[in-house]
């Protein structure tokens, strides 16, 4: 669904991606794991067109879509929830989620992508009028979940989704996770949290400074000395 | 304490503070969303009150009809605006951006003085009858620059709160990556913006013809006066800026009245060193 290949992306004069190739079957739940500083969240941003690559390319459902900007990217079914969630502060959490189905002209398409939002995440419902600032890191991640699924994309790139959270919050996020690969969604997850990674995918790529240094399914991944060493502290 | 004088005061405070207030409004608006200090919006208003002079004096167009026309073709202009001197400097240091928007001030400043010369032009008002309201004397034209001040900023307001385009607007203002990564269509948002922001500066400079002549010197102390407003209120909030925009008004307006007049000018810059000592962030502003 996803063919990344010898991605290259700098910042100015700084190279951060290195030859990067990864690839994302359609209905798979795939991990990228990496410290702090990898290049995962530059990757992410590449792949979302915020960022534009030096050289490489990047193919959705076949189609070349690393010239387009980030809104046409979006159009052709590939969600994004950032590292930081990026909410609207200000705005209610009704808001947020209507900001996230901008492009439903219909009333009740919307009503009913708002319906599935909420059973996803129930607690958002209860927090639907209160502004996205005020509320705790888990219900803000969920929020930014919920928002980048009102547009339904069939791609979702999570960026970090347990940074920060309390260990039961990310539980129940995981959950979530796999609830919505198993109802269809195909997931690009990028991790600092190996485990959680790991548990959650069945195929992973490891990046270090800008490269995957090692990719293959997770059980072999997981028994490979570097990630056992640099990530599980085994 | 003569009542009449206090209300005549009020009446006079409230006029250009409605002014200030759809003034202030659109500069506040382009920094709120856009993060952009836009230079040019003074004289953006200067060009509404000289091209409604010459539709108007020059070409015959009724006052109505000319108004309506220039807020049009200047709200159009926005696009311009961006497309020229904002969006192609917005990858660099906001600095670049203000003097991209300076340098458009000059032209459009120099450009009009060559066009309509210095001497102030006077427009036909639609109507001007005087009219006494409990022992405060008001023109007809005034009513009507009051009422078109609040409709417009009730529009506004409108479009922001209830509108998808005016949602968008603010989130864009609240969250550009976040905007952008929901897939919200940035540039065009950025468009609209300057669009509304410039056919606001249009209508402030139709309406104020309607209490003072066309000249274009006149945007530049207006300049001056907006950005006390857009700072005391809080950079980027525009229900701050129409707040302060009128509270400035009246009270600049008593100020010279029972104070002084020779320091009135003074005023508004006073309330301002003062508000940004006890709050830097402005009456509104978040930290």
């Amino acid at each position: 669904m996803l063919e990344i290949s010898s991605l290259n992306v700098s910042y100015g004069r700084v190279q951060v991606l290195f030859d990067v190739a990864i690839t994302v079957p359609e209905g798979e739940l795939v991990t990228v794991i990496g410290a702090n500083g990898a290049g995962k969240t530059t990757l992410l941003l590449t792949v979302s067109g915020v960022l534009k690559p030096q050289s490489g390319s990047i193919r959705f459902e076949g189609r070349g879509i690393d010239n387009l900007p980030p809104h046409e990217i979006v159009k052709l079914g590939i969600g994004h929830v950032p590292q930081g969630k990026e909410l609207f502060p200000a705005m209610t959490v009704l808001e947020n989620l209507e900001m996230g189905a901008h492009m439903v002209r219909r009333q009740e398409e919307f009503e009913e992508r708002l319906e599935r939002a909420f059973e996803f995440f129930p607690r958002l419902s209860e927090r639907a009028r209160q502004r996205a600032g005020t509320l705790s890191g888990g219900e803000q991640q969920m929020l930014a979940i919920a928002r980048a699924l009102m547009a339904m994309p069939r791609l979702l790139l999570l960026d970090e989704p347990s940074a920060g959270l309390a260990p039961i919050i990310v539980d129940h996020l995981a959950e979530i996770i796999l609830g919505m690969n198993d109802s269809g969604l195909t997931v690009l997850l990028v991790e600092q949290n190996a485990y959680l990674a790991l548990e959650l995918a069945r195929k992973a790529y490891v990046m270090e400074s800008g490269r995957v240094v090692e990719s293959g399914d997770t059980e072999v991944v997981m028994e490979s000395d570097l990630v056992r060493r640099a990530y599980l502290g085994i | 304490m003569n009542w009449d004088i206090l209300g005549q005061q009020i009446w006079n405070g409230l006029l250009n503070g409605s002014i200030y207030v759809i003034f202030a409004a659109g500069l506040s608006l382009v920094f709120g969303v856009m993060r952009v200090i836009n230079m040019a919006h003074g004289e953006l208003t200067m060009l509404g009150a000289m091209l409604l002079f010459t539709v108007t004096s020059v070409v015959g167009l009724s006052y109505f009809a000319g108004a309506a026309l220039v807020v049009v073709m200047m709200a159009l202009a926005g696009f311009l605006v961006n497309r020229v001197t904002v969006r192609p400097f917005l990858g660099h240091s906001e600095l670049v951006v203000i003097l991209s928007t300076v340098a458009l001030s000059f032209i459009l400043l120099n450009g009009s003085l060559v066009v309509w010369g210095s001497t102030p032009k006077g427009v036909d008002k639609p109507f001007n009858e005087v009219l006494q309201v409990a022992g405060v004397y008001m023109t007809t034209a005034q009513i009507l620059l009051v009422g078109v001040c609040f409709t417009a900023v009730l529009a506004l307001y409108l479009v922001l709160t209830r509108t998808k385009l005016g949602k968008m607007t603010r989130a864009t203002g609240q969250n550009l990556l976040g905007a952008r990564l929901i897939g919200i269509n940035t540039t065009a948002v950025y468009d609209a913006t300057l669009i509304m922001a410039s056919g606001l500066a249009a209508l402030a400079g139709v309406l104020i013809v309607l209490i003072s002549a066309a000249s274009p010197n006149l945007g530049q102390p207006l300049l001056i006066t907006g950005f006390a407003v857009v700072i005391v209120a809080g950079m980027g909030n525009v229900g701050g800026a129409v707040a302060v925009g009128l509270f400035l008004g009246l009270t600049e307006a008593l100020f010279g009245q029972y104070v002084s007049t020779f320091y009135r000018q003074g005023y508004l810059y006073v309330v301002m060193i003062i508000v940004l000592l006890l709050r830097p962030q402005g009456l509104f502003g978040r930290r």
